[in-house]
């Protein structure tokens, strides 16, 4: 059609009668202005959009690109409800360039079906690529494969990504660090796959990877990387967040997409099991072939103990959960233990028997209560008791559950599996937390060794001085605690002065350099200076107005004011007498002057640990409570 | 016999064991197995040693397998047999075992005669 655009005048002519006959309208535009021209070739001074109702161009005016390309195109256009079919042509008359306008009403209600019309509407507005996509992770979202993929039909490989302890970060962290971790993740995933491979966020915390034409050993190997790669990676500012993934893969041969997606998700669940790890069907074949093999699927499988006296119930439960779980068998209550104490499995339950010869299963649940190595493995109780009385005893002793007779495949498999993977949740909780308050302690402990050291730095002392101090005063007070209890020291009383002794010398920021620094012997008059150092240290802690009710503050107050307070009242600066002065004082002021003994310092060198014991035990540096001196004593093997 | 015309010749609820069990072949291979469940002769053995602890242990145990295999007719009877052991009574079990006897021989003959 394009080759036939040049023709003369009354070639056009027959042309526009026909074309009149179809379309509602047909003008013409001079390719050069673009002006509208009349039938017999005058310019029309008549801007062409004013046909659409605009008061300007519209943006994809196809007669100005058509007057260029000198080819045909068609777009759709509206005028108020009523849509047009724009047809535009290039024509060349008794040569000169036309751009030959056909427009056409279109019936909207009959002038496309549904698919049609979807399609069209993603197509035009680009909708389609927001409709599908995860703003999140860039990835695409749960609708695009609902609607696109999982009626694919194809051969693919399937995998369930799910992010490790995901919920856990976005608690402990907030959602910001749980986003952070999902979008990470989604950009590893892309680093390592295909263009062709489609990565659909499919739940909260879990990934979908879809891969056309895969074999099942590169469908592994690519998880595995995908696996090692998340393990390596970090959250930048968040030290305490290890990123894994739990992993399940299959591929999907007749192209049953959703059943291969619930497939790979049970695998995934294996994976879960153990964490930071990659289960395909591969490994489940493997396992049957080589059960004993190391690193196999196996080793993935959680233990089920089951602790019943009839062998009928053992294998009734063990057929209905062995598809799952490894699981062992015990024919009474000692047996059971044995196994437990043995050590040999770790077991994710146990499903006990009440009623059993011997020893029944509420022996065995008090004995399990008694036993570090069984005492957090959950019970689930197993019984045909169904009596009240007896099932609320089960519980008193701690059972997690209770599966009444006659055993139903289906509901004992959940049950089973919701206690195994709460437990499992609970034991990551509390290490998760653990970890983060050792992390916060350390922090804390860190912060106090720094702020006592600047002092110690200015006073021409090592960083060792406190550690010992800290140390020493520890070890008396577990002394002191054991010998009386008429300090009333709980651990708690105990850690804080250990704490807070680390800041018993921090008024000496306070005294001037050359006397704290001075070599030989202090004048009087600079000595009285030099004592104030205790009370400059309170006076300090005390204008640290938001901190006055923590009970280290009141306690290291007390520390710095009278560490140099002695039993007899001959200490500074109060001269507080025997009991007067606070415990915590009294145990940090014999540490501190131990350690000050054997310690080099600028006005002395350091006494050896027998000569030290000596001076204080004579006295040589003050008195001090004769029950401290006798703890001194007890650790003194131990300094 | 097949496993279902077993289960209907001595009392038991086939239907309800396939719901629960969900494959035909299981539910087969676990009733095979009650012939090989000794808490039978254990009650009749407990029994007439007259140790009544045993005797109640055991007939649980019967009872509980009865339940979970949907032997409902030896289970009515295994059943009332543990409460009556449970007292730590022997008056009244020669009768009740009787019942039981009765109706394990006739469980055990259908079992028997599964193809």
């Amino acid at each position: 059609m394009v080759s036939d655009y040049v023709m003369t005048k009354e070639q056009l002519g027959e042309q526009v009668k026909s074309l009149r006959k179809i379309f509602d309208v047909v003008r013409f535009l001079d390719a050069k202005t673009l002006h509208l021209v009349s039938d017999d070739g005058h310019e029309v001074m008549c801007e062409c959009f004013e046909f659409w109702k605009k008061d300007h161009r519209c943006d994809n005016c196809i007669s100005r690109k058509v007057a260029e390309s000198k080819q045909e195109k068609t777009k759709l256009e509206y005028v108020d409800s009523e849509l047009y079919q724009v047809i535009s042509r290039y024509v060349e008359v008794d040569g000169n360039g036309y751009v030959m306008e056909l427009v056409k009403k279109l019936d909207s209600d009959s002038l496309i079906d549904n698919e049609g019309s979807r399609k069209l509407m993603d197509n035009l507005t680009g909708l389609k690529h927001k409709l599908y996509e995860d703003v999140l992770t860039g990835a695409y979202n749960r609708r695009y494969f609902e609607e696109e993929v999982k009626n694919i039909g194809k051969a693919v490989g399937i995998a369930i990504i799910d992010l490790d302890d995901f919920k856990i970060y976005n608690d402990t962290y907030g959602h910001g660090v749980g986003d952070t971790a999902l979008s990470t993740t989604a950009g590893v995933i892309r680093q390592c796959i295909r263009k062709s491979d489609i990565l659909i966020r499919y739940g909260g915390d879990e990934f979908l990877l879809v891969l056309p034409e895969v074999k099942e050993d590169i469908l592994d190997d690519k998880l595995q990387q995908i696996q090692r790669k998340i393990h390596a990676t970090e959250i930048p500012g968040y030290p305490n967040v290890h990123l894994s993934v739990s992993i399940g893969g299959i591929v999907c041969e007749d192209g049953s997409i959703e059943e291969a997606v619930a497939k790979a998700d049970r695998l995934m669940y294996h994976a879960k099991n153990k964490k930071n790890m990659v289960v395909t069907e591969q490994d489940i074949d493997e396992d049957i072939n080589s059960p004993s093999g190391e690193n196999s699927y196996s080793s993935v499988r959680q233990n089920i103990l089951i602790i019943d006296d009839n062998r009928t119930n053992r294998e009734l439960l063990k057929t209905m959960l062995d598809h799952e779980y490894n699981v062992i068998e015990a024919s009474g209550g000692p047996e059971g233990l044995e196994i437990m104490k043995a050590e040999e499995y770790d077991f994710a339950v146990v499903l006990l028997d009440i009623i059993m010869p011997g020893m029944d299963g509420f022996s065995v649940m008090a004995s399990m209560r008694d036993d570090s190595r069984m005492k957090d493995i959950p019970v689930i109780m197993i019984s045909t008791e169904d009596r009240n009385s007896t099932i609320r005893k089960a519980y008193d002793l701690g059972v997690a559950d209770y599966i009444s007779r006659p055993f139903d495949s289906r509901i004992v498999y959940r049950r089973v599996s919701n206690v195994i993977k709460l437990y499992a949740k609970q034991r990551r909780l509390m290490d998760l937390v653990t970890e983060n308050i050792q992390d916060k302690e350390k922090n804390n402990q860190m912060m106090i060794g720094i702020l006592s050291h600047i002092v110690e730095f200015r006073n021409g002392e090592s960083g060792q001085h406190v550690l010992h101090i800290n140390q020493i005063t520890q070890m008396l007070l577990e002394t002191l605690v054991k010998k009386t209890d008429q300090y009333n020291l709980s651990w708690h009383d105990r850690f804080i002065i250990a704490t807070a002794s680390a800041l018993h010398d921090i008024g000496k920021i306070g005294i001037p350099e050359e006397i704290l620094n001075k070599p030989g012997r202090l004048s009087d008059e600079e000595f009285e200076i030099m004592k104030k150092h205790t009370v400059i240290g309170e006076d300090i802690l005390r204008e640290l107005d938001m901190y006055q009710d923590e009970k280290l503050v009141q306690v290291a107050m007390q520390i710095c004011r009278s560490h140099h307070e002695r039993y007899d009242g001959k200490g500074y600066p109060d001269g507080l007498k025997g009991e007067e002065i606070p415990i915590c004082a009294q145990v940090v002021s014999v540490a501190d002057v131990y350690d000050a003994l054997t310690s080099n310092r600028v006005y002395k060198k350091a006494y050896s640990h027998e000569k030290a014991m000596q001076m204080i035990l004579n006295g040589e540096c003050g008195t001090f409570n004769p029950i401290l001196l006798e703890c001194l004593i007890e650790i003194q093997n131990r300094l | 016999m097949t496993t279902k015309e077993c289960f209907d010749a001595m009392g038991a609820d086939y239907e309800g064991v396939l719901e629960r069990f969900s494959s035909e072949a299981l539910v087969k291979k676990f009733a095979l197995k009650f012939l090989d469940d000794n808490s039978y002769s254990n009650l009749e053995d407990a029994l007439s040693d007259g140790n009544v602890e045993n005797a109640f242990r055991a007939a649980h145990t019967l009872k509980g397998v009865c339940l979970n295999l949907g032997f409902d007719n030896l289970y009515k009877v295994s059943s009332d047999i543990t409460e009556i052991l449970r007292a730590g009574e022997l008056t009244g079990t020669k009768e009740a075992f009787e019942k039981v006897k009765e109706q394990y021989n006739i469980t055990v003959n259908a079992i028997k005669a599964i193809d």
